[in-house]
């Protein structure tokens, strides 16, 4: 059976369900395709890439405000 | 129950992404941990610590503030069109010469702002999946409502924060007075 056919519309759709991985693996392969010969979506994969890699890269304390954080969560434990 | 305070960090990420302050944050972080201690007899290993932890401090949160109801009954939205949306502010961006926006931007504290101007229901779905790195799945168990309700809804937070944080690098005369975002 021949890959599913995907056009630029298809790739627009469905950006978000493709850079997280929630699709079948057939329609992954066939968007990959798309991404491979078609620089206009490969610009709003990289666009909406970064956006979602800068924020799983934030939102991160430091030890100086984990470290008193354990400490507090462990004392209302043993108070428990 | 020391060995779950290894999550700790995940679960502070998750509480910033739910509360508005670091307070707030951090007596959520305390009392999810209390609550998981004291309910330790009745955790299903197999079922995951983190994920044990998120669902807990979830619903502490929405307890708390009584928002259930609210969280329920939320708009619905159209995932596609929120994709679109996210290609549309692309267009603009490349038209603008500002493709690197989030890059310019000092993202961290940028973030924090636009997360807290999401309404409640798109904010918990974006934290559970983009903070808590939980599936589509995984977020809708934790939360008891359908994939496709978590998608559209993580779609149209991540299409809100994108155009608040445009809006914010217009004001900071980091991209062009005519670029897009704002309040959609």
């Amino acid at each position: 059976m021949s890959a599913p056919q995907v056009n630029c519309d298809d790739v627009v759709r469905e950006l978000w369900d493709w850079l997280d991985g929630e699709m079948d693996a057939d329609r992954l392969e066939a968007i990959r395709g798309h991404l491979e010969i078609c620089s206009g979506c490969n610009g709003h994969v990289a666009f909406a890439r970064d956006f979602l890699e800068r924020v799983r890269g934030t939102l991160r304390a430091d030890e100086a405000t984990l470290q008193p954080l354990r400490e507090r969560v462990l004392a209302a434990m043993r108070g428990a | 129950m020391r060995e779950t305070l290894r999550f700790l960090p995940d679960v502070h990420r998750f509480a910033i992404s739910l509360a508005r302050d670091a307070a707030d944050a951090e007596d959520l972080v305390q009392e999810t941990y209390l609550r998981a201690y004291k309910s330790r007899d009745t955790f299903r290993p197999d079922a995951g610590t983190r994920q044990w932890l998120f669902t807990i401090c979830r619903n502490v949160f929405l307890r708390a503030r009584e928002r259930d109801r609210r969280f329920v009954d939320a708009p619905e939205v159209d995932a596609a069109a929120e994709s679109e949306g996210t290609v549309a502010l692309h267009r603009q961006a490349v038209a603008g010469d500002y493709a690197d926006v989030y890059g310019r931007l000092d993202f961290g504290p940028a973030l924090e702002r636009a997360m807290a101007m999401l309404a409640e229901p798109f904010r918990v779905v974006f934290a559970l999946v983009d903070v808590g790195g939980m599936e589509y799945a995984e977020a809708a168990a934790a939360l008891g409502i359908p994939v496709g309700t978590v998608r559209s809804r993580l779609f149209r937070a991540r299409r809100e924060l994108q155009q608040h944080l445009i809006h914010f690098a217009r004001d900071a005369g980091i991209v062009p007075p005519h670029a897009p975002g704002g309040v959609p």
